[in-house]
């Protein structure tokens, strides 16, 4: 929104006026009309601070002097692996002193659970390994549902948090004290609470074994004080202190030649066969043997798993937006699928056969019964797959892929359609016309399809922007809610991603400073709007559309039950848009198309002029989510494909 | 045409529990030329198949409940079974009406399915019939229209999927 065209709804504004008016109204009664003057309200700026202390020069710990304490050592071990990124809030602050002292490129927000899902956020759109920390007790655990999700996700994330000092152990000494590695079971691929302070090394190189090898997952280290502020002045003093090439490799494991003929040999034979391109091949930085591959044998794909692109949606081999023709495939090879479906979650033939690869023999064989499991990396794979196939042309299955695209985009026009005629009825936005409005804006008009960077999550946001989003290049799409369904890091996730995309890190480079986009939901946006404040802090242009329907979205779960529908609403119309300018990003309200193209047009134009964020608060009604009422109703995403959130 | 026994019968539906298809799978009770089978498949659910080797007959009593015999999403449903049938359908998607022919049934709001083997090749109708069923789940009632019927019938959200 212009402010100085609408000087009554700009952020000073917003605030000044009822503050001014509430004061004045007060002190009108007592005091002579020569103190009415409107109190000055200073403008929301940036701590000259905060760009000051990004720019100094890296001041890593060392031996010399008074030595390295043990999180100095730690945050060394960080920079030599390539953190990519620390997000936190305060608390821990030895350790995150000490890696951001070292170089890491570090962000802090304003909850800790939040800085986690930008953690994993930053880690969807690049591979890469990056860290989030915070406080002991409560701003550990309210990191929690990230950790999961990011676990669900198989992020390889690093999970940092102080604890206290082991000499408080079981004295309740002091506040924030809570035994944090049984509460992450579950959810971590390792952890470990640091108690020898001459470990502190072998730990870290413990933590990067695990977060760069095989499958990914979270890492959770907690650091009592005793270890992070232990001085160490020798390297002799600290055990097991030598380089990652030494406490871990970059072997990989290998197909046999028996199982990769025997693969080809499948493929070869089958008629309509389909990869499903998983996590994996985005982790591995398979894409372009997997295109190359693809194309030699004209053979479907479909990606799945948290990140999108690694196959782009739109080229002619793509499967993720021909739902229909996915029950046809005679053959799947599950390459990097890290979260297995059963047959009956994914929308495949009875009569399919299959073959996975997968870097672990233990997995093979979990959930999908396999005609041929392989245990190998998956560029070595795809790698020596590519070698052994020969050329083959698939017209027929070619064309049913493409008959089927096009079946599938009728359809998400005739929902457009049937949203177009709701929103002009009822003067609110139906959630397929936002979500066509989105597609439109980033992949019809003036901007590169591939450029920019999309999010989405919420339950009835989600399943209709996940029909529009396009991803078509890697590290281009993130599935915030994938397979833990965690509702709300959405935002924060995706300033994540954007600052990734502002680094232009891995996928990401090609795209500098591109802004991202959100879209999300009224319910989702409590859990991390307040990072808004973190995206206008550091500059990284955020694109964030609530769809607001005043309510969750499994609000029809309390028609049939007494006393419970108040559980799932909201108060209506809340201004999510006028937060956001409260918080120092734009704010833009629409209850129209035509509203919402504009809208979009100047949130763009101020992410890429001034590198700022913009709220759109879409409004909408509750009732578009039925099909009784409002056809189309949802119509749930096809796994795998554009829109599925699961596996 | 090849005749198929009750034994074979089950061996082929035993073939989609080993391939994890159906996530549990067994005879109920039988007699002469027919059996009863119990198979655990889409949301959870119990599904009952008879097969008739006189009669060359498979018949689901209930795929789908609570659907009522008048409503526009039974009159839908007819209409996707018979396009499954239609000449223009992909052969390798289509059930061939030469071979095999299938009909809707509605029994206080229990749709179910017969399938009989015009040609006696029952081993193909029970591929079908399978196959009818998992795109009845994963396309049919995938579109908005049946989201309300999810939530009511099956329980849908999204812990329940």
């Amino acid at each position: 929104m212009d402010e100085k065209s609408n000087p009554k709804q700009s952020r000073r504004g917003f605030f000044a006026l009822p503050a001014a008016a509430g004061a004045a109204a007060a002190i009108s009664l007592t005091k002579p009309a020569a103190m009415l003057a409107a109190p000055i309200i200073p403008s929301i700026s940036i701590p000259k601070e905060v760009p000051a202390t990004l720019t100094e020069q890296a001041k890593p710990g060392s031996f010399e002097g008074r030595g390295m304490t043990g999180a100095e050592v730690f945050a060394k071990l960080c920079k030599e692996e390539e953190l990519a990124a620390l997000f936190c809030c305060p608390g821990n602050y030895t350790v995150i002193n000490a890696i951001a002292a070292a170089g890491v490129p570090a962000y802090g927000g304003r909850t800790e659970g939040a800085m986690c899902a930008a953690a994993d956020g930053f880690s969807r759109v690049t591979g890469e390994v990056t860290a989030c920390s915070g406080t002991e007790g409560p701003g550990f655990t309210h990191m929690i549902m990230n950790i999961a999700s990011a676990a669900a996700a198989r992020t390889p994330l690093l999970v940092l948090a102080s604890n206290m000092q082991m000499a408080g152990d079981d004295r309740e000494a002091f506040i924030q004290t809570g035994y944090q590695q049984p509460i992450t079971t579950g959810m971590k691929k390792y952890g470990k609470r640091l108690i020898a302070p001459n470990r502190v090394h072998e730990y870290g190189g413990y933590a990067f074994r695990n977060l760069k090898s095989g499958v990914p997952g979270p890492v959770h280290l907690d650091f009592p004080g005793e270890v992070a502020r232990a001085r160490f002045t020798d390297p002799s003093t600290l055990t097991d202190f030598y380089g990652k090439e030494k406490y871990r490799t970059e072997s990989r494991a290998q197909a046999s030649n028996k199982d990769i003929e025997k693969a080809a040999g499948m493929i070869t034979k089958a008629e309509r066969p389909i990869i499903v391109a998983g996590q994996g091949v985005f982790q591995r930085k398979a894409w372009d043997v997997l295109k190359q591959i693809a194309e030699k044998q004209d053979i479907a794909v479909v990606t799945s798993g948290p990140s999108r692109g690694h196959f782009p949606d739109d080229h002619r081999l793509s499967a993720s937006l021909s739902p229909d023709a996915l029950m046809s495939a005679d053959l799947v090879v599950f390459i990097g699928q890290y979260c297995m479906p059963s047959p009956s979650e994914y929308r495949f033939s009875p009569e399919i056969k299959s073959v996975r690869v997968h870097p672990e023999q233990e997995d093979l064989g979990r959930n999908w019964p396999l005609d041929l499991g392989i245990v190998s990396d998956e560029l070595a794979f795809l790698e020596a797959l590519a070698n052994k196939l020969a050329s083959k042309k698939r017209d027929k299955w070619v064309d049913e892929l493409a008959a089927a695209r096009k079946a599938f985009e009728k359809t998400n026009l005739d929902h457009y359609a049937l949203g177009l005629k709701h929103s002009l009825a009822t003067n609110h936005v139906h959630p397929a016309v936002m979500a066509k409005e989105i597609h439109d804006f980033l992949y019809k008009g003036d901007i590169d399809p591939k450029a920019v960077v999309t999010g989405s999550g919420g339950w009835t946001t989600g399943i209709f922007a996940g029909r529009w989003l396009r991803a078509n290049r890697p590290g281009q799409g993130v599935v915030c809610a994938y397979q833990y369904g965690a509702i709300g890091p959405d935002m924060a996730m995706m300033i994540g991603a954007g600052a990734a995309v502002q680094r232009g890190v891995g996928p990401q480079k090609a795209y500098k400073g591109t802004p991202t986009l959100v879209v999300t939901s009224d319910a989702g946006v409590a859990y991390s709007m307040f990072e808004l404040d973190t995206a206008a802090k550091y500059k990284i242009p955020l694109i964030a559309v609530i769809y607001n329907n005043n309510s969750w979205g499994m609000w029809p779960s309390a028609l049939t039950s007494a006393r419970s529908m108040h559980m799932y609403l909201f108060q209506e119309n809340l201004r999510y848009d006028k937060m956001a300018e409260g918080l120092g990003a734009r704010g833009e309200y629409v209850t129209t198309p035509d509203q919402m193209k504009q809208a979009l047009q100047r949130a763009y134009r101020a992410a890429s002029t001034e590198s700022a964020s913009t709220l759109i608060n879409v409004q909408a009604l509750k009732e578009f989510t039925s099909g009784k009422d409002y056809a189309p109703g949802i119509a749930l995403p096809t796994e795998p494909g554009v829109g599925a959130f699961a596996h | 045409m090849i005749p198929v026994t009750l034994e074979e019968a089950e061996v082929l539906l035993e073939g989609y529990a080993a391939r994890g298809v159906f996530r549990g799978f067994s005879r109920a009770s039988s007699r002469a030329n027919e059996a009863k089978f119990n198979i655990r498949w889409h949301r959870d659910r119990l599904f009952e198949l008879t097969v008739n080797t006189r009669t060359n007959t498979l018949r689901m009593p209930v795929v789908l409940p609570e659907v009522a015999a008048k409503s526009s999403m039974y009159r839908e449903l007819r209409q996707f079974v018979e396009q499954q049938q239609a000449a223009d359908r992909l052969e390798h998607r289509r059930i061939d009406p030469g071979k095999s022919s299938v009909r809707c049934s509605n029994r206080a709001g229990n749709i179910g399915l017969t399938v009989t083997a015009i040609d006696g090749d029952l081993a193909y109708a029970i591929r079908k019939l399978v196959g009818l069923i998992q795109e009845i789940y994963m396309v049919f009632l995938y579109d908005g229209r049946y989201y309300d019927y999810m939530i009511e019938v099956f329980d849908l959200d999204p812990d329940h999927m």
